[in-house]
């Protein structure tokens, strides 16, 4: 029994000893709790700084992609000193629980609708609310924003290469990446390679199934990892922890027909002009996966009078635009919370 | 997710003491390795040996074992686990072990944390010890090698292997795990 006591013991100090550790202390929050609702337990994860009024709603991508990997490499740690910011993962992906049911954009903007009640709930200090969407939390973001009055409990939305229009969202991404091959064919690099993607592109000259989708998105997400090598600024952990922390699943996991189908054809250009609140929009000038050009249409359709919304191109960033031309980035979203809320 | 990425979160790693074909009771260092380390305690009950060849120079045996193990993600679960293993090894003369090993199961995923359910008042209320079923696999390779402490025959060895809780986002942690196998009799047994 000695050894059986020995064993525990080890066990509850690796347990205690990991490597990851927040920025829990009497200035941070460090706070993990879930909301059960409706066959699911989603995740939350709440961090930055525990005085603050300001708190900013953060909503992966994907679909069913994770928040907690960006919690983690605390990818919005700029944010931290002057607001709280709130990370979940939705419901199928992730570190959600539960079952895969409910996989409709009426559900998930439900889940967004409650996770907000409850951060109001466990933090009356949270007297601004501000909704941050990327890529599809964008277009999640988008939708919780048009329905009803949702957008009273928030003082600006935040849109990081939102794809709130995916049919348009194929078009410019294939009309991207057709300009790049034939930049790079002309200029004899690569050769076979982006002669085979620009067959590919051209073979695929509209998407209107998830598999003309996948040949598309896939080449821009080869694409993208070339184009932006080299341009990161946000300083990643170290390889190991990267290679083991959390990550997410993907939209080709769950077979979902009603997903497939929103990212095939899901186009909030009908309900924008619902929204009125203050928007900022930011884009990558390098992003093959949600390009710049999605902006000008966003910018078009927000129902937000012309002086509250604004419409920023980080001309060297990429997709994930927080790695990239982070100071700029930041400045941009605290020069905007900061006036609104 | 990266097809690499994917692969090393499904490797995992273990040194292990294993008592032969006796109960034993293991810890394992495991979860998301660097970022969410957790604790596997596990006990494994061979039921049934099968000896396939057996002379001189070496001996193949497969082990069949019903197995239960707690372990910690930190932050998001913990999981009981009900897995049956089965567990083929090749024993040589001079001490070394090659094994395959692979299992399923069920694992009961209790939530880390405080889960809270919207009320028909429009309040919310804290939920406890709310869990989830889940369809669970593991499989992988070691080697090893016997060593006596203590008058006791273990076998120190290293795995590589993965596993996999069905999850909504079927996520598979890596499972780097440092961990110690005892037996919970005193018997004596060689590999």
């Amino acid at each position: 029994m000695k050894n059986t006591y020995l064993i525990l013991l080890l066990g509850f100090i690796l347990m205690n000893s990991g490597c990851y550790k927040d920025t829990e202390s009497e200035t941070q929050f460090d706070d993990e709790f879930f909301l059960t609702h409706k066959g699911a337990d989603l995740p939350i994860w709440v961090r930055g700084n525990k005085d603050a009024k300001t708190f900013i709603l953060f909503l992966h991508g994907g679909p069913f992609d994770t928040a907690l990997y960006d919690a983690v490499v605390r990818a919005f740690e700029p944010l931290y000193d002057d607001y709280a910011v709130v990370y979940f993962d939705q419901r199928g992906g992730g570190h959600a629980h539960g079952s895969s049911v409910n996989l409709s954009e009426a559900q998930f903007v439900e889940d967004v609708e409650l996770v907000t009640k409850l951060v109001k709930q466990q933090y009356p200090q949270a007297e601004n609310l501000f909704l941050m969407g990327h890529s599809y939390g964008g277009y999640l973001g988008t939708a919780v924003l048009a329905k009803g009055n949702n957008q009273d409990l928030f003082k600006g939305w935040i849109s990081l290469a939102g794809a709130h229009n995916y049919p348009l969202n194929w078009v410019n991404s294939r009309a991207y990446l057709l300009n790049i091959t034939t930049q790079k064919i002309s200029a004899g690099e690569d050769l076979e390679v982006w002669q085979e993607r620009f067959d590919a592109l051209t073979n695929t000259p509209e998407v209107t199934n998830i598999n003309e989708l996948r040949i598309i998105n896939g080449i821009a997400f080869q694409v993208a990892k070339e184009i932006n090598a080299g341009n990161e600024t946000f300083e990643k952990p170290p390889f190991l922890f990267r290679l083991t922390a959390p990550t997410g699943a993907g939209f080709s996991q769950h077979n979902n027909a009603e997903m497939e189908d929103l990212i095939v054809n899901g186009n909030l250009n009908p309900v924008m002009s619902n929204i009125t609140l203050p928007s900022l929009l930011i884009y990558g000038g390098e992003d093959p996966i949600v390009p710049f050009a999605l902006g000008n249409n966003a910018i078009d359709f927000l129902g937000t009078p012309e002086e509250d919304k604004f419409l920023i191109s980080l001309a060297t960033s990429g997709h994930i635009l927080w790695e990239y031309q982070a100071d700029i980035f930041f400045d941009q979203i605290r020069t905007f919370v900061s006036s609104y809320e | 997710m990266k097809p690499i990425t994917t692969f090393l979160l499904l490797a995992f790693m273990s040194i292990q003491a294993v008592a032969q074909v006796q109960p034993s009771l293991r810890t394992h260092l495991k979860g998301y390795v660097i970022v969410f380390p957790g604790v596997e305690l596990a006990v494994e009950f061979p039921i049934k040996t099968w000896s396939l060849s057996e002379a001189k120079t070496h001996e193949l045996i497969i082990n069949a074992s019903p197995v239960i193990d707690f372990f910690n993600y930190r932050g998001n679960y913990n999981g009981l686990g009900l897995m049956a293993e089965l567990n083929p090894k090749l024993n040589l003369e001079n001490g070394w072990t090659y094994e395959l090993f692979g299992g399923v199961g069920l694992v009961n995923a209790f939530l880390a944390r405080t889960a809270y359910e919207i009320q028909p008042d429009g309040t919310f209320s804290e939920k406890n010890a709310k869990s989830n079923q889940y369809f669970s696999w593991k499989a992988g390779l070691g080697i090893g090698k016997s060593i006596t402490i203590s008058g006791k025959n273990y076998s120190v060895g290293f795995r590589i292997g993965a596993r996999e809780v069905r999850t909504p986002g079927y996520l598979v942690a890596p499972e780097a795990s440092v961990g110690i196998i005892i037996p919970l009799k005193s018997k004596n047994s060689a590999q």
